[in-house]
């Protein structure tokens, strides 16, 4: 059995994909704290919907057929789109666009919504395993 | 590699960037009154250390690294001090152009973002190991 083949297991997984890319975004922008003219990122909300419809049309990248082609030198962006957001409420003088604070509630936010996301997987094993008269937990 | 370990590399490497800034405010810090002992002489000059983005290819991700170090070129400050064996012929010695309350805060910044990356480090650490958890 496929657990990918259930709705709850699939939203679940496209969630803790979601929050993993979106703390490596964060952790990008807390390394560059300092770096001057560097603008916060972080991904857009994440939307089911639309996901759904990425699965069915997949985005477009550049093909390496060869192995003497180079890889761009620009980040590739993940299944997620990363952006960098409007106006920021802080600009320090080198240009530099990172709120600290802001970054740490934001990495705190991700941290609790991916323990949810991990116990409802879990909370969904458990019931299929109910189902199944295996387990009593 | 996947995000969450990406994550942990990304604070390194902040983390790396700041404690070498750190080392160089210390260091200005502590020769915040290295003199020249020859008349006419150059005392101490405050060193600088700058970021840029660097694009890692094995991260997918920018991080920082340090640029390489300049020189802070601000005039250096004056004292009348005839005695010294480092003063001119009008009795004055050149300072160095270090302002301790300027490094310190400088201090105070770059620990603070390493803390910050610290954060990072340790909750990329608790939802690896909360997901590795769900094989119990």
């Amino acid at each position: 059995m496929d657990l990918q083949n259930l709705g709850l297991f699939r939203m679940a997984k496209t969630k803790l994909d979601w929050l993993a890319q979106r703390q490596k975004v964060l952790a990008q922008n807390i390394a560059n704290a300092n770096t001057p003219d560097y603008r916060a990122k972080d991904l857009r909300e994440l939307d089911f919907a639309k996901e759904i419809k990425n699965v069915m049309e997949p985005q477009v990248q550049v093909a390496q057929t060869d192995p003497r082609h180079l890889p761009g030198t620009l980040p590739t962006r993940g299944p997620f789109y990363e952006d960098s957001y409007g106006k920021p409420y802080e600009e320090s003088i080198d240009g530099n666009r990172v709120v600290l604070e802001e970054q740490m509630e934001k990495v705190g936010s991700v941290k609790g919504q991916y323990t949810l996301a991990l116990n409802l997987f879990q909370k969904n094993v458990k019931m299929l395993k109910t189902a199944l008269g295996k387990s009593q937990g | 590699m996947d995000d969450l370990s990406k994550s942990s590399a990304i604070a390194s490497a902040g983390m790396k960037a700041q404690s070498k800034r750190i080392r160089v405010t210390s260091e200005n810090l502590a020769n915040a009154n290295s003199l020249s002992n020859m008349p006419g002489g150059e005392p101490y000059r405050r060193k600088l250390v700058t970021f840029r983005n660097l694009v890692d290819q094995e991260l997918d991700a920018v991080k920082p690294v340090v640029r390489r170090m300049t020189e802070d070129m601000s005039p250096f400050g004056r004292k009348y001090d005839p005695g010294h064996p480092a003063a001119d012929e009008n009795g004055y010695i050149m300072t160095p152009n270090v302002n301790p309350l300027v490094e310190l805060m400088d201090l105070r910044e770059a620990e603070r973002s390493y803390e910050a990356n610290m954060n990072v480090i340790q909750v990329s650490k608790q939802l690896t190991s909360k997901t590795v958890d769900l094989l119990r």
